[in-house]
């Protein structure tokens, strides 16, 4: 039984951590394509390349993600607490949206299905998929926090009622990709994305105001701490960041819309991540004078890439740069034209960004590949309660 | 916590029933100016009507006088990465196009309007614009459509 258990936590924990290296180191060569100055990868490894990213990072890291936020939670013991409820939210949320993929599956094998029907089906999937894996982010805040620094949330009502509203929105917020398809009608379309905008909103606001106003104490140079921070941060200081509101949108289904969502995921999932499997080796976290500043600074850099990516991101939206796009000097199409010098220079910052961010990424590889050779505790631990 | 236990189910719910069965109903009940079409027979309708209006070919397309919205509807085709034909339009005249893809999906971005729209295959959909200034209106495509998804563009020339 105890085998069965360690090799459960150690498959669920490595594929985690696999597929998140794997998906997120992709993201620097996607990067330095589209800073069109580098123009790094050629036409069809660009888009082969954004196919596996984006399906690793938003479907299969989130499933891993998911699966190990549970079980760490069962591993803890089920308390009847706001994690606890975390738990169930990201459970009935990634069902839902596994059962949005497994129909359109199954429809797809035995039938033509509909081309509007399949984005209605795959977006319920991805975007729940999405908002689970957020969901278990949230979720490890309120875990890590009362593990690892004493932090108990003081008004865990709030936080419970932010989860269902987080369950209400997140669930209809497919829809924010679909205000610009012709099909549906704008009683749905206005229902689900002003739902989906002041549920998800209000959820997310009120989680960071939750958690970080219980923080009685910061420990800045803590890696686990500072991971947990930044992600609250992440995740409710860009709430009002959604691009719901039918006309809004049409204006910004752009390269804005890959920014909001690399905001949610890219920061606030990822760091969320990294804060769990800093306290999972906390106790090896070996901490020589020259590894001390990697292991300081990690979550820092890596932050401050993901925020420049994102934000860049938006603003090269707001230019009308298109999402998933290998060349936007349109140079050998029939009837080239510019985007101007200033969606240049947003995309050299997404560049730059995910340059930054991969530094950061390669230093949570070092950090974490040395200390799982290590075999003895050392003298810097993130459990401070 | 049972009360918020079934609430959080509730919720689930009630996201359920909005976006997917709503969702699906919708699809039953076509807004106006939407409707069904084979994919194939847009585009035989499509190119047999460029072919009677076309006045010359620029860069491989076809270019094609656009119809005022008084005198009939004009037939914007998406396929194989490229949008036909390229129209010629009189600045403040009112124009209707009957939009379709004739293989699979795409986006129809107007870059100066920064209008974005999806074109799905096995629907048309009509799209009213007036140009506001003389010069070249670019269009691309917005939405991931496969290996040539960087050379799809197009233009609309409007004149004084």
């Amino acid at each position: 039984m105890l085998k069965i258990r360690e090799l459960t936590t150690r498959s669920l924990f490595a594929g985690a951590f696999l597929l998140f290296v794997f998906a997120t180191a992709i993201a620097v060569l996607l990067g330095l394509t589209r800073w069109q100055a580098i123009h790094l990868l050629p036409a069809d490894w660009y888009y082969r390349l954004l196919g596996i990213h984006s399906s690793g990072a938003s479907i299969y890291f989130v499933l891993f993600f998911n699966a190990a936020f549970l079980y760490f939670l069962w591993l803890k013991g089920l308390k009847r607490d706001v994690a606890f409820f975390g738990g169930v939210t990201t459970l009935l949320i990634m069902l839902s949206g596994i059962a949005h993929g497994v129909v359109m599956k199954f429809c797809i094998f035995y039938g033509q299905a509909d081309p509007e029907w399949h984005r209605l089906m795959w977006l319920g999937f991805r975007h729940q998929m999405m908002i689970s894996s957020l969901c278990a982010a949230i979720g490890f805040w309120y875990l890590l926090g009362k593990s690892a620094f004493d932090i108990e949330p003081k008004r865990g009502w709030l936080a419970i009622i932010a989860f269902i509203l987080l369950a209400l929105g997140g669930g209809t917020g497919g829809a924010q990709y679909l205000l610009s398809d012709p099909l549906f009608g704008d009683s749905w379309k206005t229902w689900n994305s002003s739902l989906g905008l002041y549920a998800t909103t209000a959820a997310l606001l009120l989680h960071g105001l939750v958690f970080t106003s219980s923080v009685r104490k910061v420990f800045l140079s803590n890696p686990c701490f500072v991971s947990l921070m930044l992600s609250a941060c992440f995740v409710a200081g860009s709430a009002v960041l959604a691009l719901v509101g039918a006309g809004y949108n049409t204006l910004l289904y752009t390269l804005a819309m890959s920014g909001h969502m690399h905001i949610q995921l890219a920061g606030g999932v990822s760091l969320a991540f990294m804060a769990f499997m800093y306290y999972i080796i906390s106790d090896r976290l070996a901490l020589n004078p020259k590894f001390k500043v990697i292991v300081i600074a990690q979550p820092y850099i890596f932050a401050a890439g993901i925020a420049l990516m994102s934000v860049a991101m938006i603003v090269a939206g707001i230019f009308q740069v298109p999402a998933g796009h290998w060349d936007i000097t349109f140079d050998n199409s029939p009837f080239p034209f510019s985007f101007g010098a200033a969606s240049h220079f947003a995309l050299l910052f997404i560049g730059v960004g995910a340059l930054i961010a991969f530094i950061g990424l390669m230093m949570f590889v070092l950090i974490f590949s040395c200390n799982l050779s290590l075999k003895s505790s050392s003298c810097f631990s993130c459990r401070h309660s | 916590m049972r009360t918020a236990l079934i609430c959080l189910v509730m919720s689930c719910l009630a996201a359920f029933c909005s976006y997917t069965l709503w969702g699906l109903s919708e699809l039953k009940t076509l807004p106006k100016d939407v409707s069904r079409v084979d994919p194939a027979e847009f585009r035989r309708v499509a190119m047999e009507w460029i072919e009677k209006n076309k006045t010359d070919i620029v860069n491989g397309a076809p270019v094609v006088p656009a119809v005022p919205a008084e005198e009939g509807d004009n037939y914007l085709l998406a396929h194989s990465w490229r949008f036909v034909p390229l129209f010629k339009m009189k600045k403040g005249r009112v124009y209707r196009l009957r939009i379709s893809s004739s293989d699979m999906l795409y986006g129809l971005s107007f870059y100066k309007d920064g209008l974005n729209f999806k074109i799905i295959p096995g629907y048309e959909q009509i799209i009213t614009i007036s140009p506001r200034e003389a010069g070249g209106m670019p269009i691309f495509c917005n939405e991931y459509c496969g290996l040539g998804h960087h050379l799809m563009t197009g233009r609309i020339v409007v004149e004084d």
